[in-house]
């Protein structure tokens, strides 16, 4: 054995001094070859390592299911509420003792089934959450884990409708130097949390807000019940972001907080274009013809997108007094796209406003003009102007 | 004169090993890039991220273009393949561009298309468009067919699919592509996340060659493609998406988005001027322009690369095909860089101009030339019984087992990224693949490069070509089976 290290270590030296009596090419180019011969074994085996793994898992996956998976079925799908004991007896023994890979794979078993089944019976879920001690095996994924883990265990926390016991678990992810997962929290903090969930609408939610932010907040918010939905306008005159203040503003839309419309007018004069597009969009889709007066004594003075949004705006409130509005604008647009929204406009307004595009699709020479008509009208074009 | 000659060899010799060793630490440096944003991306994206976008007011709408000229074999399922896609608000855009086949008869037939009444507006100039179909079906409501005198190039038939879009993104695609159900929504996402305004967005494309497809047009099985061919330009796109993309991505110096898959803010294009219809490198050419246009008006942008794949196409399955194929895309690159030459090293287009064109322009338009005075200098020197073989092997064997690692690399991270192929020995059989594809694929490319190079320079007059389809394996008793998990 000796003789064989000895052999080894002196043609290891040889080949060693060999080399570094090369030029700087050959060490290069040697060096080059010896990384990557590593690099590639290191893939190599990775793509296996990752085989086995997954093997494992799909064992242990269909082990779970197979064991739980119907039994889960029946109760949470049961009418008959639950006590703890009547779980433990229907679900096999040691089934309180499962490891963390195993509490992953079964949450999501049980995540499947309230999926599938919107009407599951919500008090056995809790206890059966209580039985697996998945509550806190989630708390400590929030609490412990690394970013990865942390991001997903939001969702899950979510998707379980796990009520944490304490707010310091996610507060401390709301404050996370990680931007992805710092706003993750903060969104999820709305229905996690019953004390001041709004929070962080005070704190102008983020650095940044982005249309994602916004996608997140409208789906925390739909969690809640109407009951628990704030009065947005109390943050649309404090909000620094506009960005935050159009989903304010929609959210007015959509929540039909009437009273706050006043205060949404009161933006309309903001350089933000698209937060003006926003007050005009949300105030037409509300119907508040108070505004309907300022819209379209400014027209003229505002850019083609805001024309555009007042358009719609004034077609929604169908004031008969408005449709000469509409046909002058109609006449002037010089926009094609414009015109097309136009011609929309006045299609949905009443029966006058349709005899003035025929009248007008008559007497028009241009082709193209009448085809804008034409456009408006056709029942197999779906999203005009989307 | 015999020591001139050496020394030119010699010196030759040692620009080619610089060569080669600036371009392994540019992909040392892309590899971790790429690395970074590929577990980035993985760490924080998914399916609940997906479901958010169904029902959300604040999801955009996407169009789908897809220019078609002579699809008659495959036009049906492609399209029912895109009208299936997973996304709440999107419509489907097909271009007619003048096919001299049935293609157009037989999408009348199955979608119930009728001529009807639709503003066109020319916001991109184009041939001529004659009509606008829509379908009387209300299942086919999203589908709208521009008919439209034939432009010679995908280019014009994109631009008439511009002109035509109603939402404000669209995805250009080829009508051979298949995408996944989570195309849009997985692509829609970088732009919804970002602060920046994101302009376009990529994602990985793959061979969909013995892949197996629903009647529905739906990817039942992802398989690894059965003859040579395409199997290697699986594993180099592999390369191209997995590791230079998503490395490019992960700095904002993309120097293009695949023409077979991207998704582009419409305004932008539209101001860009849209698609060169005169350009064969229209992929390449769109994002520079949209680029340039960004930076003439000093506004923020951003084009990101997502490693997810989210879509299939048909790879040239025969020599003569891949020919064509590739001695066009040469041809592309070579007038890509005389058309646009005031980018390169240019400070005031940023990146694109420092950065991304100049090492597309070296390590990728310069290599099948370099390569090609290197193989003959070999030759010369081994005929002149010049050549150092232990030296020469040595340097064969650098750049062979770099490639290698290279391709490894994008597997693994595709890898990390989806198990996407039905059978898990699929990946084996790629990392056997590449053993071989340095030797027999690689000098394909670096010939018909040439021979496109060439050709351009000798101004052969150049038809955009047919790509002759084989159709996709289609297993007829499967109907809407989920994908596999792995």
């Amino acid at each position: 054995m000796n003789d064989f290290y000895y052999e080894l270590s002196k043609h290891f030296y040889n080949v060693y001094f060999f080399i570094i009596a090369q030029p700087l090419v050959i060490k290069i180019a040697v060096c080059c070859v010896i990384i990557f011969t590593l690099g590639y074994f290191v893939f190599l085996g990775n793509i296996l390592v990752t085989k086995l793994l997954i093997d494992k898992r799909k064992i242990r996956e269909k082990k779970l299911f197979e064991q739980y998976n119907d039994k889960l079925h029946e109760i949470l799908l049961s009418d008959k509420i639950m006590i703890l004991e009547e779980i433990e007896n229907v679900l096999p023994k040691n089934s309180r003792k499962l490891s963390k890979k195993d509490n992953r794979l079964l949450s999501k078993i049980i995540i499947d089934i309230l999926e599938e089944n919107p009407q599951f019976n919500t008090k056995n879920l809790e206890v059966l959450l209580a039985h697996f001690n998945l509550k806190k095996f989630w708390e400590n994924e929030l609490e412990y884990s690394d970013f990865q883990k942390k991001y997903k265990a939001i969702d899950r926390v979510n998707q379980l409708k796990v009520s944490l016991p304490s707010e310091s678990i996610i507060s401390r992810l709301t404050y996370s130097k990680n931007k992805l997962l710092r706003k993750k929290a903060r969104a999820a903090y709305i229905h996690m949390t019953s004390n001041d969930p709004f929070r962080f609408f005070t704190e102008d939610f983020d650095k940044e807000v982005t249309d994602w932010d916004k996608i997140t907040l409208h789906e925390m918010l739909l969690k809640l019940p109407k009951s628990k939905i704030p009065n947005f306008s109390q943050w649309i005159n404090t909000s620094k972001n506009n960005a935050l203040k159009a989903f304010y503003m929609y959210e007015i839309y959509f929540y039909n907080q009437r009273a706050a419309c006043p205060f949404v007018l009161a933006h309309f004069e903001t350089n933000d274009l698209e937060l003006r597009k926003t007050v005009v969009d949300v105030l037409g889709k509300m119907k508040y013809k108070q505004a309907e007066k300022k819209f379209i004594e400014e027209f003229p003075n505002q850019p083609l997108v805001i024309q555009n949004s007042i358009i719609k705006a004034v077609a929604r409130f169908k004031n008969p007094e408005s449709l000469e509005f509409l046909k002058q604008a109609f006449l002037n647009a010089y926009n094609n796209e414009s015109k097309i929204t136009i011609a929309k406009a006045l299609y949905n307004f009443s029966k006058e406003a349709n005899e003035f595009l025929e009248e007008n699709k008559v007497n028009e020479k241009d082709y193209f003009q009448k085809l804008i008509i034409e456009h408006i009208k056709n029942p197999l074009i779906v999203n005009h102007n989307a | 004169m015999h020591n001139l000659f050496n020394n030119v060899i010699t010196s030759y010799q040692y620009i080619v090993f610089g060569y080669t060793t600036a371009i392994v630490i540019f992909y040392f440096i892309l590899v971790y890039l790429a690395k970074k944003e590929v577990f980035k991306y993985n760490n924080t994206h998914n399916k609940v991220d997906d479901k958010l976008l169904e029902g959300s007011p604040f999801t955009p709408g996407i169009s789908i273009i897809a220019p078609a000229y002579n699809e008659e074999k495959t036009i049906i399922l492609n399209v029912n393949s895109m009208l299936t896609v997973d996304y709440p608000i999107f419509e489907v855009v097909i271009v007619n561009d003048g096919s001299t086949d049935r293609t157009l008869e037989l999408m009348i037939e199955e979608f119930d298309l009728v001529e009807t009444p639709f503003a066109y507006i020319e916001k991109i100039r184009t041939k001529p468009f004659k009509r606008i179909l829509k379908s009387t079906n209300p299942k086919y409501s999203r589908l709208t067919v521009v008919d439209k005198e034939n432009g010679g190039t995908k280019s014009d038939a994109s631009n008439a699919g511009i002109n035509a879009a109603a939402y404000p993104y669209f995805i250009c695609t080829d009508v051979d592509c298949i995408l996944s159900e989570e195309a849009l929504s997985r692509m829609i996402q970088p732009i919804l996340q970002s602060s920046t305004k994101v302009i376009a967005v990529g994602a990985t494309m793959r061979m969909a060659n013995n892949c197996e497809v629903t009647d529905e047009g739906r990817m039942n099985k992802v398989k690894l493609p059965k003859t040579l061919l395409p199997m290697f330009q699986e594993i180099e796109y592999l390369r191209s998406y997995m590791v230079g993309k998503m490395g490019w991505s992960a700095i904002n110096a993309m120097p293009n988005i695949s023409g077979g898959l991207g998704l582009f803010d419409k305004s932008v294009v539209i101001a860009a001027g849209g698609y060169d219809p005169l350009s064969h490198a229209e992929d390449m050419d769109i994002t520079a322009r949209i680029i340039a246009y960004m930076r003439d008006f000093n506004k923020d942008y951003k084009i990101v690369h997502i490693p997810f794949t989210c879509c299939w196409t048909e790879g040239p399955p025969t020599l003569k095909i891949f020919n064509r194929q590739r001695t066009r895309w040469a041809r592309g690159l070579l007038q890509f860089f005389i058309v646009h030459r005031k980018f390169l090293f240019n400070r005031k287009y940023g990146r694109m101009g420092m950065i991304s064109f100049p090492f597309v322009l070296i390590f990728e338009f310069l290599a099948p030339i370099i390569e090609a005075i290197g193989l003959i200098s070999i030759l010369l020197l081994a005929i002149t019984g010049n050549i150092n073989w232990d030296t020469f092997f040595l340097m064969l064997g650098y750049a062979y087992i770099f490639g290698l690692c290279l391709s490894l690399c994008a597997i693994f991270f595709d890898l990390k990224t989806k198990i996407i192929y039905h059978d898990y020995r699929d990946y084996f059989k790629m990392a056997l693949i590449i053993l071989i594809e340095p030797i027999v694929y690689h000098p394909l490319i670096v010939f018909f490069s040439l021979k496109g190079y060439i050709n351009f320079l000798t101004s052969k007059k150049f038809e955009w070509g047919q790509m002759t389809r084989q159709g996709f394996d289609r297993n007829t008793k499967i109907k809407n089976i989920e994908i596999q998990n792995a």
